[in-house]
């Protein structure tokens, strides 16, 4: 099993789709617990994958330092291998898919419509997930891209609220776009290297022997460029994020925990893998500006945004938004702390948040609205509720002592050494994010419980089962982040090595500016 | 032979016939002149073929296509009864015709650019029959040795091309007939 | 002079008889006796729509057995006319194989729709092999006798359905277009013929590569006209304004077959005749030119008129047009590469839109109305196993992965990109994002909204015939397997050179 690990952890949930398409359509018992089955073996088994880990498997650009490969030839004209593997990176990640496809199960146990059409999707979405985040070949990358689409446009389109068809489609076109855009590189990449393996790929462009097309730095930079574009969308940076907070809405609980949870961090994610290690130099050139700046953007953007919802649900997806422009900064930073935190932050943002949905999933489903004007005083009806949500909120905010807290001060830590002037613009983030959660907190447990709210039973056992895990976990790793920080680490660390010459980074619109505010 | 001076003429005599009396099967609004149009077309047509020493060629196109066909067009549109202006349409849009007048031009253009620029018609290869072997030998029997020796494949494949047409008109046909069949049959019913 | 003349003719009687090679010809004379076979036993009245139908598939795959037989080294006969090699027999395979699923998705249609007429398989019969001698041909003689063959089979086939006028205004606007396109065709070869004195493939090429091409304005002309009569079948943009009341009023299958085998053949053709032209240097820049911006138009024009059609068969007309010009793409990359994508691309194209005009065929079969997107609504409730198929078909002409459509998709960008046309490529690779949009619609309207109450279109009157059934599911299989697992095939076509 040991061998082969990394695939039964991507194609189990596909055994449980086709099982439950076998299924007859009414047993919706045996349905859910095969889903929380199928996902709960690839979770056991991603534990498993973090026991036998070495830290030293710091992968990048040399194919003995990736654990667990898999690799056979799929089609060999292009020399296309399904060729799959670990390294500090994707460990983590995989880890989180994991836990949050197992987590989204119970919170999708309360779906009553087309029960088996959606968790045979559910299931799918399940497998594409982790294959992204295994797959160490550019094509299979992309495969497993586009087919994560399919399902989400499905659960999105036939689970959703009133709009969502509106936003299903918007989600849909949005990413293909940006896939499209990846398709396009990642042919000029073939065609010049003559290999998909990201391994390989990444040793030739760190060798900085540039082959065939990419010998011409316009090429280059159009690549890195378009390459962003299509990550950007789905992570997503401010000018294109327009999909996310109508997704969200619209989405069934499970489906926004895994969107927030898992789709958000894929973008990220391939920008670490592919656009860092493939295009060095440009991403020392653009760093700054698309990660960084418009980093910074994200988090007051989508804060100030926040701050003005009324819908829960819509609050917390600007929220998101705000909390991936931590990860962008940090990945800006292009030193060890940035990047660690970024990284960390990454999955904190993918439990926090999936506990803020699944949580709103809990209000919703009682009061069939999320108006947070429409509710309040619910601390007296629900208090382990209200419990609940006040930790994840604090942990939203980044209060000391839950693993928040801790990856954005290593994003700070980081980003501080070379954007300072970026970097305190976007601590006033945390303030402003104190205050959208603690003022919907405040709106929607304190204050006159309404009449028609009096008969709401308080969180059920199914409820927490689904937050319990996460919780924990947050508080855990936010006492004591080693067991995360010491496996990515090392990864970062060879990862930072290739921007060598990192001094020259800088946001040099707003340096200069402050040099002539304070310097005279 | 002693006629070479005039063939020049005589060639342009035939296909500024031939052109204007095609363009005149468009023009013309009755649907008879046109066809007698058509008929002068094909005679023309058949003077250049006389001029380039194919007078097999000559006949069977007065034959088959000013005899037979032109025949058989005259007689479909007298069985019509096709009055002049009995076709006659909406005027055509201003725009599509200005954009037909400034295609047409520049396919002219082109044309014409290649007769000025391309003075390589006495470089260009010529065909195996000349004027000499046609003398010595007969165009009719060259073109029938040529028809079913080296192009048999085509000759063959035009009879199978005739078989395909015939059948089509027949199954239209009988389904128009059939049609009708069965609306009668309907009627009947009806009553 | 004349003896030489009169003695070098009849030798060439003699090499001409003995060069005949009738075994080269085995499958379309298989499939033209077949039609002529047919044809008799349509004289039996009652079960001869039946019987046809059999004996048709029973013929064409004899023919595609027979293909095999030719082996796969080139070899000429009939005076240097005909040329069979395994490019011709690739493409007589991808013919038999649309010929067979255009017989098993019309039988039940047509009987439906009362216009079980028994020549209508003798008349496929004739138009596949028109098809063939137009890919076999290795002259334009035979060429312009196997399309006229091809366009009169179809013209026929198209208008079959008398009692429906749209049925008859198709067959007459495809028989105008055809004329149109011929009279285009014949004016480029009288052109060609007068610059090159033949009209074989093989002395065109000499010709060219002797005196260069650019420097014979004949030349240039005669084969952008052939190019321009080619560009009408393949209903390329500006010369496609047939296409969509061609394909709304043709029957189902007859537009099935339209939709796919002609503009095949065509670009075939156009292969194997610009093949001949691939070392002339300098290549002609209009030519290039010229191509591209046809890929470029048919792209874009395509996709833009798709986008907000409400009829289906319209909107899959104008869908078409975008993936000949996919394919119009790699013709213009002019590599082997390209070639071994497009002829990748034809198997993917024919298994998605022979599917999907099954599928439609299935559902139109007792509904004489013009099917929109409208009517799809709430399919999924009402019929979700066919709701299903058609939306794999949609997904796959869209070009998701792992289905076919991707595949066939990325070779052929890949095959763009790597002759260094990367603007082609980006044009491409957008449009085909932006066509995701209309396709997406019709999935939309069968799985998102509610059914319609009375759309006066019944959805649950739908019935499978059983070849249908094994047409719909042997074109899924070939799409999901041929998507997953696409080595093989594309291994195959790789090793065909022109």
């Amino acid at each position: 099993m040991d061998n082969h690990i990394l695939s039964a952890i991507t194609f189990f949930p596909l055994i449980g789709a086709v099982l439950i398409l076998l299924m007859p359509s009414k047993s919706f018992k045996l349905m859910r617990w095969t889903s929380v089955v199928f996902t709960g073996i690839p979770l056991l088994l991603s534990v498993r994958l973090y026991q036998l880990f070495s830290p030293a498997s710091t992968g990048m650009n040399q194919a003995e330092l990736y654990q667990f490969v898999e690799k056979y030839p799929w089609i060999s004209t292009f020399h296309i291998n399904y060729y799959l593997g670990v390294d500090g990176l994707s460990v983590t990640m995989v880890i989180l898919s994991a836990l949050i496809s197992f987590i989204g199960v119970f919170a999708s146990f309360n779906i009553q419509k087309a029960v088996k059409g959606y968790f045979a999707l559910y299931l799918l979405l399940a497998t594409a997930m982790t294959g992204v985040f295994l797959s160490l070949d550019f094509f299979l990358f992309y495969v497993f891209w586009e087919v994560m689409l399919l399902p989400m446009y499905f659960l999105i389109g036939i689970w959703g609220g009133p709009r969502r068809e509106y936003a299903a489609i918007k989600f849909f076109l949005y990413t293909l776009f940006g896939s499209v855009f990846m398709l396009l590189v990642m042919l000029v990449f073939y065609f010049s290297a003559n290999t998909f393996s990201l391994v390989e790929l990444s040793s030739i462009m760190i060798s900085k022997d540039y082959p065939g097309y990419l010998n011409v730095s316009v090429i280059r930079n159009a690549a890195w460029i378009l390459l962003f574009i299509g990550f950007a969308i789905k992570i997503p940076v401010f000018p294109f994020h327009t999909w996310l907070p109508d997704a969200h809405v619209e989405a069934p609980t499970a489906i926004s925990v895994i969107l927030a949870g898992v789709l958000l961090k894929m973008g990220t994610y391939g920008i670490l893998r592919i656009s860092y290690p493939l295009l060095p130099e440009e991403t020392m050139k653009y760093a700054p500006y698309a990660l960084g700046f418009l980093g910074v953007v994200n988090i007051v953007y989508g804060a100030f945004v926040a701050m003005a919802q009324n819908d829960l649900k819509k609050l917390i997806a600007y929220s998101s938004i705000s909390h991936m422009g931590y990860v962008m900064l940090g990945m800006a930073s292009l030193n060890v702390e940035g990047m660690n935190g970024a990284i960390f932050q990454m999955f904190n943002h993918g439990i926090i948040t999936s506990m803020l949905f699944i949580l709103v999933g809990v209000i919703y489903d009682r009061a069939h609205h999320r108006d947070i004007h429409a509710l309040g005083g619910l601390i007296q009806q629900m208090p382990r509720y209200a419990s609940f949500t006040a930790f994840a909120f604090f942990a939203g905010l980044g209060l000391p002592g839950l693993s928040g807290f801790i990856s954005e001060a290593l994003v700070f830590l980081g980003a501080f050494k070379v954007y300072s002037i970026l970097t305190i613009i976007a601590a006033s983030g945390i303030i402003l994010t104190a205050a959208y959660l603690l003022w919907a907190y405040m709106r929607v447990f304190f204050g006159k419980l309404h009449e028609q709210h009096r008969e709401f039973p308080d969180i059920n056992a199914i409820e927490v089962i689904s937050i319990l895990p996460v919780a924990i976990l947050i508080l855990l790793l936010g006492v004591y982040p080693a067991p995360y920080l010491n496996v990515v680490e090392p990864t970062m660390q060879k990862m930072v090595s290739i921007f060598s010459d990192s001094s020259g980074l800088a946001f040099n619109l707003i340096n200069q500016m402050s040099h002539y505010l304070f310097r005279g | 032979m002693e006629l070479t001076f005039i063939k020049p003429f005589m060639f342009y005599f035939f296909a500024s016939l031939t052109t204007g009396s095609a363009l005149m099967v468009v023009i013309i609004r009755n649907p008879l002149y046109s066809a007698a149009m058509l008929v002068l077309t094909f005679f023309s047509l058949a003077g250049i073929y006389v001029l380039l020493n194919s007078e097999i060629i000559a006949v069977l196109q007065v034959f088959v296509y000013a005899g037979a066909i032109m025949v058989l067009v005259t007689f479909v549109i007298m069985l019509l009864n096709l009055r002049s202006g009995a076709l006659i349409n909406k005027p055509t849009h201003i725009i599509r015709s200005v954009v037909a007048v400034i295609f047409s031009f520049l396919l002219f253009i082109c044309l014409i650019s290649i007769f000025v620029s391309g003075n390589q018609v006495e470089n260009a290869p010529k065909g195996v029959i000349t004027a000499a072997a046609i003398e010595s030998e007969g165009s009719f029997q060259l073109f029938s040795r040529a028809l079913f020796s080296e192009y048999l494949l085509p000759f063959e494949l035009v009879s199978l091309l005739l078989t395909v047409a015939v059948i089509g008109v027949v199954v239209l046909i009988r389904g128009i007939s059939g049609a009708e069949e069965n609306k009668q049959a309907k009627k009947g019913q009806g009553r | 002079m004349t003896e030489i003349m009169t003695d070098t003719i009849s030798t060439n009687l003699q090499t001409i008889i003995s060069t005949m090679r009738l075994g080269l010809l085995a499958p379309h004379l298989i499939v033209s006796m077949g039609g002529i076979l047919l044809m008799l036993v349509s004289l039996l009245k009652k079960a001869a729509f039946k019987i046809n139908a059999f004996l048709a598939i029973v013929v064409l795959g004899i023919a595609s057995v027979c293909a095999l037989n030719t082996g796969s080294d080139p070899q000429t006969g009939f005076n240097g006319m005909i040329k069979s090699d395994m490019f011709s027999n690739v493409f007589i395979w991808i013919y038999c194989a649309t010929g067979i699923f255009t017989v098993l998705i019309s039988h039940k249609y047509m009987e439906r729709r009362k216009i079980n007429v028994p020549e209508y398989y003798s008349l496929l019969l004739f138009a596949v092999s028109g098809l063939m001698f137009m890919t076999s041909a290795s002259d334009l003689m035979i060429l312009f006798v196997g399309l006229e063959i091809l366009s009169v089979s179809l013209f026929v086939m198209a208008g079959i359905d008398i009692h429906d006028l749209r049925s008859t205004e198709a067959g007459l606007k495809y028989f105008l277009m055809s004329v149109f396109a011929s009279a285009f065709l014949l004016f480029g070869i009288a052109f060609v013929y007068g610059a090159t004195g033949s009209t074989e493939y093989s002395a065109i090429k000499d010709f060219a590569l002797s005196n260069s091409f650019g420097r014979s304005p004949y030349l240039y002309a005669g084969v952008l006209l052939v190019l321009g009569g080619m560009a009408f079948k393949i209903s390329a943009v500006p010369f496609h304004m047939w296409t969509p009341d061609v394909y709304q009023g043709a029957p189902l299958p007859v537009t099935a077959f339209l939709s796919t085998a002609p503009k095949i053949a065509s670009f075939g053709f156009l292969f194997k005749f610009m093949a001949q032209f691939q070392n002339v240097q300098p290549y002609p820049d209009l030519l290039e030119d010229i191509v591209i911006s046809l890929a470029v138009l048919s792209m874009i024009v395509g996709n833009l008129l798709a986008l907000n059609q409400e009829d289906l068969k319209r909107m899959l007309a104008y869908s078409s047009i975008t993936h000949m010009g996919y394919v119009m793409t790699a013709f213009a990359s002019r590599s082997d590469t390209a070639i071994s994508a497009a002829l990748f691309y034809f198997a993917a194209y024919i298994f998605m839109n022979i599917g999907i005009f099954a599928v439609i065929a299935v559902i139109s079969e007792n509904n004489d109305k013009n099917l929109t997107l409208e009517n799809f609504r709430g399919m999924a409730q009402k019929k979700p196993a066919m709701a299903f198929l058609f939306m794999i078909f949609l997904f796959s002409l869209a070009g998701i992965p792992p289905l076919i459509g991707f595949a066939a998709k990325f070779f052929v960008f890949s095959a763009v990109i790597q002759s260094g046309l990367y603007g082609l490529a980006v044009i491409g690779i957008l449009n085909s994002a932006v066509s995701a949009y209309y396709y997406l619609r019709v999935v939309i309207n069968m799985y998102l909204k509610a059914p319609e109450q009375d759309s006066g279109f019944d959805l649950n009157a739908i019935k499978y015939g059983m070849a249908e059934m094994l047409a719909i599911t042997s074109c899924i299989a070939a799409i999901i397997i041929l998507g997953l697992q696409p080595t093989s095939l594309i291994h195959f076509f790789e090793k065909i050179a022109l």
